[in-house]
């Protein structure tokens, strides 16, 4: 089943004879379960993608359609709504509201929402991430690693139809980083998650089902690696 | 420049907003502050002004110097202004009307003198040798005394003494007139007789106004001829006064060493005291006390407000800048240069601020005094042309900037402390919410149900930076406190000033002392004739004395009179008699037949049962006495001290009321006022009336209800100046203009002093609100990245407002009420509790509040709101 449909993204910045082009006409599909890795040099207009696809940056034209609908046709309150409800996003520093603790940056997008967490599904959300015992924390209690699992488990809670990666391990070490990458893969096979993970590590990239190679705002290679 | 001075550029450069809004902070304080130091200024000016135009243009007087000894004065070179004047002594005027004033006082002025003794001529020129005279134009106005100019006088000038006195004795200008002399046993005893000593001849060339220097007790009018000094030979005794060109304080002493030197000793020495007062050499007396009081209080309310301001943007500017100084740290910054580095802020704003505040509150002064002139001219009497102008002096203005330099350094000297301690940790840490808390940011779950999440965000956001919400709240609480008090005591100023205005019922008062009735009401007559008279009301009062039994005073009065002790002390009487028209005017609005009140069998009259006075700084008002209609007074016109039968008059009440005819000033609580008709007072005993030795009334009165009230009081004046008694008129609408200017010129003044000192208030809010909002940049763009609405952010943003403002009138609004009821209580125990608050203004400070903190934040946070979710995520950690 088709989930993410892309036509024709261009984005550029500036105009005239400063103008830049991020993205040149990016077109591409991914199926519900496909887990994406985007690869690219830096500067190639990686994020510009991910941030366009989670709907918080704006195309200069272009479609994107998730699952089947066309996110830059909502007015501002309907895609805040949009996101929220359906795309998860997961930054490389984090990004946790301070004066929230733990489980309430978890549960963020649902109290935006005027929803309770599901307390079975949270209880088993937060031994998934290994974070049970630090729920009452607060982000500046927690090591960096305990802090980005925060933002997948935020990220994750209202099982999104997308969730998008920036470079989720940049700012980790091996240990931390291999820890991360199994709760998203866990997420992806076992929830049947949609994931789309920006990275520069070839270990990382190699373990997802298809990479997308981007080089000046083309994707220059679309490799399936397994099906 | 230094690298860390470019630092501090640079950083400021950066922030242009934060730089831009502190700026003017100082900006408005310095020039609040140079304002009241040159209104003080100004203020002294016109104290030296007057000073000079009583007494005129000089330091030191010194009598009786001979000749031969003036250069000693001359060369002394610390008085560049030496000047002399000689009394050539007194002659007798044949018919001066003022029997306190028989003589003309000759006195020779030198070239000089003319600019030191302000000598105002009306007509003519200034005499130019000893043969010419100028005359005071008090001489015809005061004593009835006429020459013209071109008049040739011969006087026969000597001096005042008294019989039997020794030789050499005078009596000086400063003597009053001692009367005729007076002999008893023989022997003499009081008075003065004057001794002719020489004639001369003068001619007459011009007439000055009365100068402020010939008092009123002087026995004699100023006749001011030339001094010329080639005429006085070397032991000739003149007056010398002394200009001194710089006031030292060794003045007092080297004036007395100079006269000794002169062979004059000390006590020949007076002073221009007034004019060494606000010149600053000699102490300062109560006006000039009064007024630097006030002055002082509002330097400390200015300083406050601006400590606040300014240490909160330099609170702001070094908490942002954490990482950097801790950068600076790292890189072997020593703590003096990260001090170093905040103080050079200071200096760079205090550099640019000082000077255009200062211009800017001179400029501000200056024009609010001379618009204020217009309306200053009113109520005040200066006897100086200018008035109280703008006067900016040199020290006014190092005041001013010594003050703001000493704001701006007190409010760095922290944050640059703070700034000295920052470790190259703090910037690698980059987070300054180490120490946060889960308790300190917890909310109960109230805050939740009641304003929903975005409620209980904002909440903890304040709780969050615990210091910054402090010190907004503090700035808010300080604007509120500030603006309240200040309202609260405008309000008392107007309530007392407008108490004693309403007073009055009518427009104008003709009053008529020791004038035939008869006479008088011709002129009366001849008043209600005259256009723009609406209304009028011709008074006859009489009166006498009534002792109260306490069962006959109101609760208020009875606990007026045990607390003042007047048990006993009879009540004073006012009875009212008005012309039949009026009185019959008067009964009938009171729903009543005014025949009822002609019976002289069976006499009545109208109680006016109101009274309101001042108790200890309180207006009181309400009912004076507890009776009913029907019941009967007995009004006595002697003591019984005194002495013989009592004589006097029982009156029945037919009315009770609160409604005073037009005539009747409000009344004291120990006072009876009651209105009769013109029959019933006529039978009234002569004791109780007011009655001349010839048999005419000894005060009359007339009132008037005018549209013109100006124009009729000159026109009454011209139609009562040929009365045989007394008369006045009294304009009531002129009163009560220079009474309302008055409060106006002090309404604009403390008006624009609060909204001054708000605007230093809303700057300081305006800064840490917004800074504080750009701070959570990155935070608001990722509560919309996980998908925050518009709406809920505004509802956020609005909470976050609605508790600033909530806590602000918290703390705010009691400790207004409390400064006010102590302002209230102040030097007083209370008796009648009439506290009244400025509710209004406590309806508007309470909106204020809303509005700016709700204006601030949705200005800040509209470009936020705007604001592209990816580069607010990128921007730096701060």
């Amino acid at each position: 089943m088709e989930i993410l449909r892309v036509e024709n993204l261009t984005k550029t910045y500036g105009s005239g004879e400063a103008e830049v082009r991020a993205l040149d006409n990016v077109s591409f599909t991914v199926e519900k379960g496909e887990f994406i890795a985007i690869m690219g040099p830096s500067g190639s207009g990686k994020s510009t993608l991910l941030h366009i696809l989670g709907g918080v940056d704006r195309p200069t034209s272009g479609k994107v359609f998730i699952e089947g609908t066309d996110i830059y046709t909502l007015d501002e309150t309907k895609l805040a709504i949009f996101r929220r409800r359906q795309i998860g996003l997961i930054y490389q520093f984090y990004n946790l509201i301070p004066v929230l603790d733990l489980e309430e940056n978890i549960t963020l997008p649902l109290l935006l929402d005027q929803r309770r967490a599901d307390k079975r599904q949270l209880t088993e959300l937060l031994s998934t991430l290994n974070l049970t015992d630090r729920a009452r924390h607060l982000p500046n209690q927690l090591s960096g690693g305990q802090q980005q699992r925060v933002s997948i488990g935020r990220a994750l809670v209202n099982n999104p139809a997308l969730m998008l990666a920036d470079e989720p391990t940049g700012n980790l070490d091996s240990a931390n980083s291999a820890d991360i990458l199994r709760l998203l893969r866990l997420s992806n096979q076992e929830y049947n998650q949609t994931l789309i993970l920006i990275t520069h590590d070839q270990n990382i990239a190699l373990q997802a089902d298809r990479i997308l190679f981007i080089e000046d705002g083309h994707i220059a290679k679309d490799e399936v690696i397994r099906k | 420049m230094n690298v860390i001075g470019r630092f501090a550029l640079r950083s400021m450069r950066g922030n242009r907003k934060w730089t831009a809004v502190t700026l003017i902070g100082i900006i408005i304080s310095t020039a609040m502050l140079s304002a009241v130091s040159t209104f003080c200024a100004s203020f002294s000016e016109l104290m030296r002004s007057e000073a000079i135009a009583d007494n005129g243009n000089w330091h030191a007087m010194v009598q009786g110097v001979p000749m031969r000894n003036v250069p000693v004065f001359k060369e002394a070179g610390f008085a560049p202004e030496v000047t002399l004047h000689r009394d050539v002594g007194y002659a007798l005027l044949a018919d001066s009307k003022n029997k306190n004033k028989p003589y003309l006082a000759v006195r020779q002025f030198d070239e000089n003198s003319g600019k030191n003794f302000p000598v105002e001529l009306m007509e003519g020129r200034m005499p130019q040798n000893d043969g010419e005279l100028v005359l005071s134009q008090h001489l015809e106005a005061n004593g009835g005394v006429k020459y013209e100019v071109g008049d040739t006088l011969t006087l026969n000038i000597g001096k005042r003494t008294y019989p039997e006195a020794p030789a050499d004795f005078t009596f000086g200008l400063y003597d009053s007139y001692q009367g005729e002399p007076f002999y008893e046993d023989g022997k003499y005893a009081w008075g003065e007789i004057f001794v002719p000593e020489q004639t001369l001849t003068y001619t007459v060339v011009g007439i000055f106004k009365r100068p402020g220097f010939e008092s009123t007790w002087w026995p004699g009018y100023m006749a001011v001829t030339r001094l010329d000094e080639k005429t006085l030979g070397p032991d000739d005794a003149v007056t010398v006064t002394l200009l001194a060109g710089k006031l030292r304080h060794s003045f007092y002493e080297d004036v007395i060493t100079l006269s000794n030197s002169a062979g004059v000793d000390h006590t020949n020495i007076s002073y221009n005291k007034d004019l060494l007062r606000y010149s600053g050499v000699m102490a300062s007396d109560s006006t000039q006390n009064m007024i630097y009081g006030f002055a002082a209080v509002f330097i400390v309310i200015i300083m406050i407000a601006s400590v606040s301001l300014i240490y909160n943007a330099f609170a702001i500017s070094v908490s942002e800048r954490v990482s950097q100084l801790g950068m600076l740290a790292s890189v072997g910054a020593t703590r003096r240069q990260k001090r170093w580095s905040i103080y050079f802020e200071g200096f760079l704003l205090g550099f640019a601020g000082i000077p255009l505040g200062l211009v800017a509150g001179i400029a501000g002064i200056g024009i609010t005094l001379s618009a204020l002139r217009p309306l200053m001219e009113s109520f005040s009497n200066f006897a100086s042309e200018e008035g109280l102008s703008l006067h900016v002096s040199f020290p006014s203005v190092v005041v001013a900037a010594v003050l703001a330099a000493l704001t701006i350094f007190v409010s760095v000297w922290v944050p640059a402390r703070r700034a000295s301690k920052i470790m190259p940790i703090d910037a690698i840490r980059q987070s300054k919410e180490v120490k946060l808390t889960r308790k300190a940011v917890k909310t109960s779950r109230l805050t939740r149900a009641l304003f929903g999440f975005e409620g209980e965000i904002a909440l903890k956001n304040l709780k969050r930076s615990r210091k910054k919400y402090r010190a907004t709240v503090l700035s808010l609480t300080i604007s509120l406190v500030l603006f309240l008090t200040v309202s609260y005591y405008a309000q008392e100023m107007t309530r007392v000033s407008s108490a004693v205005e309403t007073g009055y019922n009518f427009d104008l008062a003709v009053s008529y002392t020791n004038v035939p009735g008869a006479e008088a009401g011709e002129v009366n007559e001849k008043i209600a004739a005259l256009e723009g008279v609406t209304e009028l009301a011709a008074v006859e009062s009489g009166e006498s004395l009534f002792f109260p039994e306490s069962a006959q005073l109101s609760d208020l009065v009875r606990r007026l009179v045990s607390s003042a002790g007047r048990e006993g002390v009879p009540f004073g009487v006012m009875l009212y008699c008005f012309d039949d028209a009026s009185f019959d005017h008067y009964v009938r609005s009171l729903g009543a037949d005014p025949g009822e009140y002609r019976d002289t069998g069976h006499p009545r009259m109208i109680l006016i049962n109101y009274a309101q006075d001042f108790f200890e700084g309180k207006r009181t008002a309400g009912k004076i006495f507890d009776l009913k209609p029907g019941d009967s007074l007995r009004f006595s016109s002697n003591l019984p001290v005194e002495g013989g039968a009592e004589t006097g008059v029982e009156l029945e009440v037919g009315l009770l009321t609160n409604q005073r005819p037009m005539g009747v000033v409000n009344s004291s609580f120990y006072n009876v006022s009651a209105v009769i008709s013109r029959k019933v007072f006529d039978s009234l005993p002569d004791g109780m009336k007011h009655i001349d030795s010839d048999g005419n009334p000894s005060y009359q009165q007339l009132f008037l209800s005018a549209e013109n009230a100006d124009t009729l009081e000159t026109q009454i004046q011209e139609m009562t100046r040929g009365v045989s008694g007394r008369t006045y008129v009294f304009n009531v609408a002129a009163q009560a203009r220079s009474e309302r200017n008055m409060m106006l010129v002090l309404g604009i003044f403390i008006y624009g002093f609060i909204v001054l000192i708000s605007l230093i208030c809303i700057a300081n809010i305006f800064n840490t609100i917004t800074t504080n909002i750009a701070l959570r940049r990155r935070e608001f763009a990722m509560l919309r990245s996980v998908g925050m609405t518009p709406g809920s952010f505004n509802r956020m943003i609005r909470f976050e407002s609605v508790f600033y403002g909530l806590k602000a009138l918290l703390y705010g609004l009691p400790i207004s009420i409390a400064v006010s009821l102590l302002l209230y209580n102040i030097g007083s125990d209370v008796f009648e509790f009439d506290l009244s608050l400025p509710w209004a203004s406590y309806g508007v400070a309470v909106a204020l509040i809303f509005i700016i903190v709700g204006a601030t934040m949705l200005y800040s946070s509209a470009k936020i709101k705007k604001e592209n979710i990816i580069d607010a995520l990128k921007a730096e950690i701060m």
